[in-house]
């Protein structure tokens, strides 16, 4: 009984021991954070990257970072409104909707 | 680094333009001065197309894509520089494209991943960690056209299916 109770406790005390160093893996990720600032599949490597959680091979956790879900232009400064971002969504939703020219 | 060396646009116009050459006299949108799309148009005009920006053609500053493509609809401009996906927008509803940007020749480091220089000068390790996993997911991206797909379709949201196809592409 002894030696059984034995093997339990160094049982348990070796999964601690696996929880733990997983534990301070994950602990130990970097962040990193990346942006981006516009609609475009060109992130598609990113984007992917950040899915798949390609970085915690290497010790990272990258991350994402967009101002708004979708591509605005910097070029009028009233696009950092949300009135504006809005705007352009309804935009893209019209021109991905719309039928061939007349 | 660079994860994209075409640039994915055009210059389109409206259907009563029939080629390049009829651009003389009219107005093309671009982007902000100076921007990418700016500088393209213009090395297009010159390089590829044989017209002096700001004599031949007037450029006309919209702003990005977004923005250049109704001006396109409505007549203020008679020819937009478009990118990815208002190119295959403007083909799909009937617009004529005068020039693909990447069929002409244009290799341009379009889509860039850039740090502070001092980044990569203090953390060497971090730098080339996160480069080997940007590497992982170029090829990804090249090699898994179904998960490449499934994260456009999650991250492009409200995007038609064929313009996503076209987009991987």
């Amino acid at each position: 009984m002894t030696l059984i109770r034995s093997l339990i406790i160094f049982s348990i005390g070796c999964a601690s021991l696996c929880f733990t160093s997983f534990g301070f893996a994950a602990a130990t990720l970097e962040p990193v954070t990346v942006g981006y600032s516009t609609f475009s599949g060109a992130y598609l490597p990113l984007w992917i990257a950040v899915e798949d959680r390609l970085g915690r091979k290497y010790g990272l956790e990258l991350n994402r970072s967009m101002p708004a879900e979708y591509g605005r232009s910097s070029f009028s400064p009233a696009a950092k409104s949300r009135s504006s971002w809005r705007a352009e969504r309804v935009l893209l939703h019209r021109i991905f909707s719309a039928s061939k020219i007349k | 680094m660079t994860t994209m060396n075409q640039v994915n646009s055009a210059l389109f116009s409206r259907t009563d333009i029939k080629s390049a050459a009829e651009l003389r006299g009219k107005t093309i949108a671009t982007g902000r001065p100076g921007a990418f799309g700016d500088m393209m148009v213009r090395y297009v005009l010159r390089a590829k197309l044989g017209l002096v920006p700001d004599r031949d053609v007037k450029l006309l500053a919209i702003g990005e894509a977004q923005l250049a493509f109704p001006a396109l609809e409505r007549g203020i401009v008679q020819a937009a520089s478009l990118t990815i996906p208002f190119t295959l927008i403007a083909k799909k509803m009937g617009y004529r494209e005068l020039i693909d940007y990447d069929k002409a020749g244009v290799v341009y480091p379009y889509n860039t991943v850039t740090t502070l220089r001092q980044t990569p000068a203090k953390n060497p390790e971090l730098t080339e960690k996160f480069l080997k996993t940007m590497i992982e997911g170029i090829h990804l991206a090249k090699t898994d056209k179904e998960k490449s797909l499934a994260v456009l379709k999650k991250y492009m949201k409200g995007t038609p299916d064929d313009i996503l196809e076209e987009t991987y592409q």
